[in-house]
């Protein structure tokens, strides 16, 4: 289909010049070309499978804290040689156990903590203050309002009765006053004569007791049990 | 044809195997290493430079052997990857020397000269210097029709083009040519 008689045919019709032109190669090349390249190209692709040698993934940038992790440890080992060398050789394994896929399914779903609304008014208290305010300010208002009234009720006696004296009758009462300031003044003595209404001295009272009969006094003793008796004859 | 797909079809399997790796892959380069070769060579034109990408699309293909689906023949898996190696080389030349699309041709075309037995009065040469004059994708076009004989189905699945595009291209390569040769 597409052999050279084909390909010359569909040449000639484009251009007779062209499709008599000479197919023959010009370019020039060893014999041994093709003879040693694949095995020069099998030591190309080797010598470049030496240069990209597989690495783990990720070796390059985890390589630094790896080596950092290594040397802690070792750092932790030699410490413990010094304090306890019986635990250095001990396996460091966790004796405690996790359930099945614990981590896997583990979903760190934070709590949707409602936030505690701390309110800078409370009505609750405000309503307190301000009962306790009102009591208090009923209480004062009263005693305001009382102590005026008698404060006024005493000033307008004052001036109504003062207004009502004369002037004669002020002086009279100063005077009066006066007067019992001056025999409160008094220092005398309070003596049984100066107070009694009655003179009583020792011989009155003995002729008091002289004209109440014997018999009397000694039922008097007897009643009271006095076991002091005088005869006064 | 078919024989000939069954038996890249084992080579490939021996290549997946460890064993018979080195082996299997020696075979394929083996077998497609001088149509490859050519291939590049005439768009390369220097040997060690076309040496350098025989080196890269066969390290290629042992790199994607192990992924290669037998969707397309093996052959064709190979020679897409020669001439998309090849593109990027001339890329990367024409970059290194600062050469713009309009000179390079005109690179080529020096290349061709300091070519051991070039001689510009001899056919075969002066088609060598016409074709350099293409535009990439026809001087590739021509090169797989006029000197690979490769039919535009295959030409299709190597370089994902339509056949009528193909056709196309090809008409205007052999038209160019013509063109350089008579005023030449």
């Amino acid at each position: 289909m597409n052999s050279s008689e084909t390909i010359f045919s569909e040449t000639q019709a484009i251009s007779q010049t062209v499709a008599n032109l000479p197919t023959t190669n010009p370019f020039t090349l060893s014999k041994e070309y093709f003879e040693f390249f694949p095995i020069t190209l099998l030591r190309t692709i080797q010598k470049s499978e030496l240069k990209t040698l597989s690495i783990p993934e990720n070796y390059f940038s985890s390589f630094p804290s790896k080596m950092l992790e290594k040397i802690k440890q070792e750092d932790v080992n030699l410490e413990l040689e010094e304090l306890a060398p019986s635990l250095v050789g001990m396996q460091k394994q966790n004796p405690f156990h996790v359930p099945e896929n614990y981590f896997p399914s583990f979903h760190a779903t934070p709590k949707k903590d409602q936030a505690v609304i701390h309110t800078l008014f409370s009505y609750k208290k405000i309503i307190r203050y301000a009962a306790a305010a009102c009591i208090t300010g009923l209480l004062i208002i009263t005693y305001t309002i009382n102590k005026n009234n008698s404060a006024s009720q005493l000033a307008s006696v004052q001036t109504s009765s003062a207004s009502d004296l004369s002037l004669e009758s002020i002086v009279g009462y100063l005077d009066e006053v006066d007067e019992i300031k001056d025999g409160n003044d008094n220092d005398t003595p309070i003596t049984a004569e100066n107070n009694l209404l009655v003179d009583i001295n020792q011989e009155t009272i003995s002729q008091v007791l002289q004209e109440i009969p014997e018999n009397d006094i000694k039922q008097f003793i007897d009643q009271t049990g006095s076991t002091e008796y005088k005869s006064l004859n | 044809m078919t024989q000939q797909h069954s038996e890249d079809e084992e080579l490939v399997a021996g290549f997946r195997e460890p064993k018979t790796r080195e082996s299997a892959f020696t075979a394929i380069v083996k077998k497609y290493q001088e149509r490859i070769y050519w291939q590049i060579r005439r768009l390369i034109i220097n040997h060690e430079d076309a040496n350098d990408v025989m080196q890269n699309v066969f390290i290629k293909a042992w790199n994607g052997l192990d992924n290669f689906r037998a969707e397309s023949k093996l052959f064709t898996w190979l020679y897409r990857i020669a001439v998309n190696e090849s593109l990027s080389y001339l890329d990367q030349q024409k970059k290194r020397s600062n050469i713009s699309i309009e000179d390079a041709g005109l690179h080529l075309e020096e290349k061709l000269h300091s070519e051991k037995d070039f001689d510009s009065n001899k056919a075969v040469w002066k088609l060598q210097l016409a074709i350099q004059q293409l535009p990439e994708k026809q001087r590739i076009v021509f090169n797989l029709r006029y000197f690979e004989e490769m039919g535009y189905e295959e030409m299709s699945q190597i370089l994902e083009t339509s056949v009528g595009a193909l056709k196309a291209s090809y008409h205007h390569a052999v038209k160019k040519i013509e063109d350089y040769i008579l005023n030449h």
